[in-house]
């Protein structure tokens, strides 16, 4: 999942406070598994925001409302419809960044805030804790070292790790930092797999990573072309 | 109507404070006397949570008070309570003394 955190309550109600009529909008994906943006979080956020206003004394309607995904155009429609229907000035997304990119997109001309910090691609390891996983580098290499990825559990991103900051296991960044390629390795002692790593590769080519700029899948044979049915 | 205070959520225990209450008292069964092992503890991560919120928003955590009965219920509520509405009272007037 895409993992976010709530950003800090103070820096949320700065956002808006020039707007009279606020949306909040959670996601019912990613944002509400990592209970960072969800229908739960919609409305704790919105009542705090009211709650604060109110103690200024400050008149504000603050509305809530949940999507399936923000990511995907045809859950924003009803909203987008909503926000207009409803007079709404202004939108808080509990989304991730794509959630929050793609209502501007979709809002055009009202303003539409981040209240949340878009982490990394991760998992949960226990209640309360996620860790991340993958970088989404674009090209793939968990064949080659186990199941367990380098480029984003290793905090170098090295390819031929470990380096000389490992130590009993842990990353010289932090003792809450495993080292990612001490993970490969017992991984792979497990597998019986070790051998592989003395295969010698090629240079990488980082520019299937965000370093090549921004990125995009096409699947030709499920593109339509508007063009045509126009 | 919350048939148990664990069933409190967040927003629940954010809502009086948008109907205008000063200040929220939350009283629950005596300690490890819940048939539910999480229930204390989940109980007490959303009390948490609120009042990080409370001292956010600047309301304050003190206006959130959430006490275990002990004893009779008969007479331990009613002394938290009266804690509760002392504490309250002195918030509310080094409040007003600014």
């Amino acid at each position: 999942m895409i993992v976010g955190e709530q950003k800090p309550f103070a820096q949320v109600k700065s956002f808006i406070e020039e707007y009279g009529k606020l949306l909040v909008v959670g996601c019912g994906s990613c944002a509400t598994v990592c209970l960072a943006g969800g229908e739960r979080e919609v409305m704790t956020l919105a009542s705090a925001l009211r709650i604060a206003f109110l103690r200024e004394e400050r008149e504000k309607e603050i509305l809530e409302h949940c999507v399936t995904r923000q990511c995907e155009p045809e859950f924003l429609e009803p909203l987008v419809a909503r926000a207009r229907s409803e007079g709404i000035e202004a939108v808080l997304s509990l989304g991730c960044g794509v959630g929050v990119k793609l209502l501007a997109e979709k809002l055009q001309d009202l303003p539409v805030f981040p209240g949340l910090d878009t982490k990394f691609f991760g998992a949960t390891t226990e209640a309360g804790v996620w860790v991340e996983m993958c970088a989404g580098c674009g090209d793939c290499i968990l064949h080659l070292t186990g199941g367990i990825c380098p480029i984003a559990r290793c905090s170098k991103s090295m390819l031929n790790g470990p380096c000389g900051g490992s130590k009993d296991g842990k990353c010289e960044i932090g003792p809450d930092t495993e080292c990612g390629w001490a993970l490969i390795i017992e991984r792979m002692r497990r597998l019986g797999t070790l051998d592989r790593l003395d295969e010698v590769l090629p240079p990488r080519d980082w520019s299937s990573g965000h370093f090549g700029g921004p990125r995009r899948v096409v699947r030709e044979e499920l593109v339509t072309h508007r063009s045509d049915d126009e | 109507m919350v048939p148990c205070v664990a069933r409190l959520s967040i927003p629940d225990l954010l809502a009086p404070y948008e109907l205008g209450a000063d200040a929220v008292v939350v009283i629950s069964c005596a300690e490890d006397d819940c048939m539910y092992p999480t229930a204390e503890s989940r109980l007490a991560h959303r009390i948490a949570r609120v009042k990080t919120l409370l001292d956010e928003i600047g309301l304050g955590a003190e206006r959130l008070d959430h006490w275990q009965t002990h004893g009779s219920a008969e007479i331990s509520w009613t002394a938290f309570w009266e804690i509760s509405r002392r504490k309250l009272q002195q918030v509310l007037a080094r409040e007003k003394a600014g």
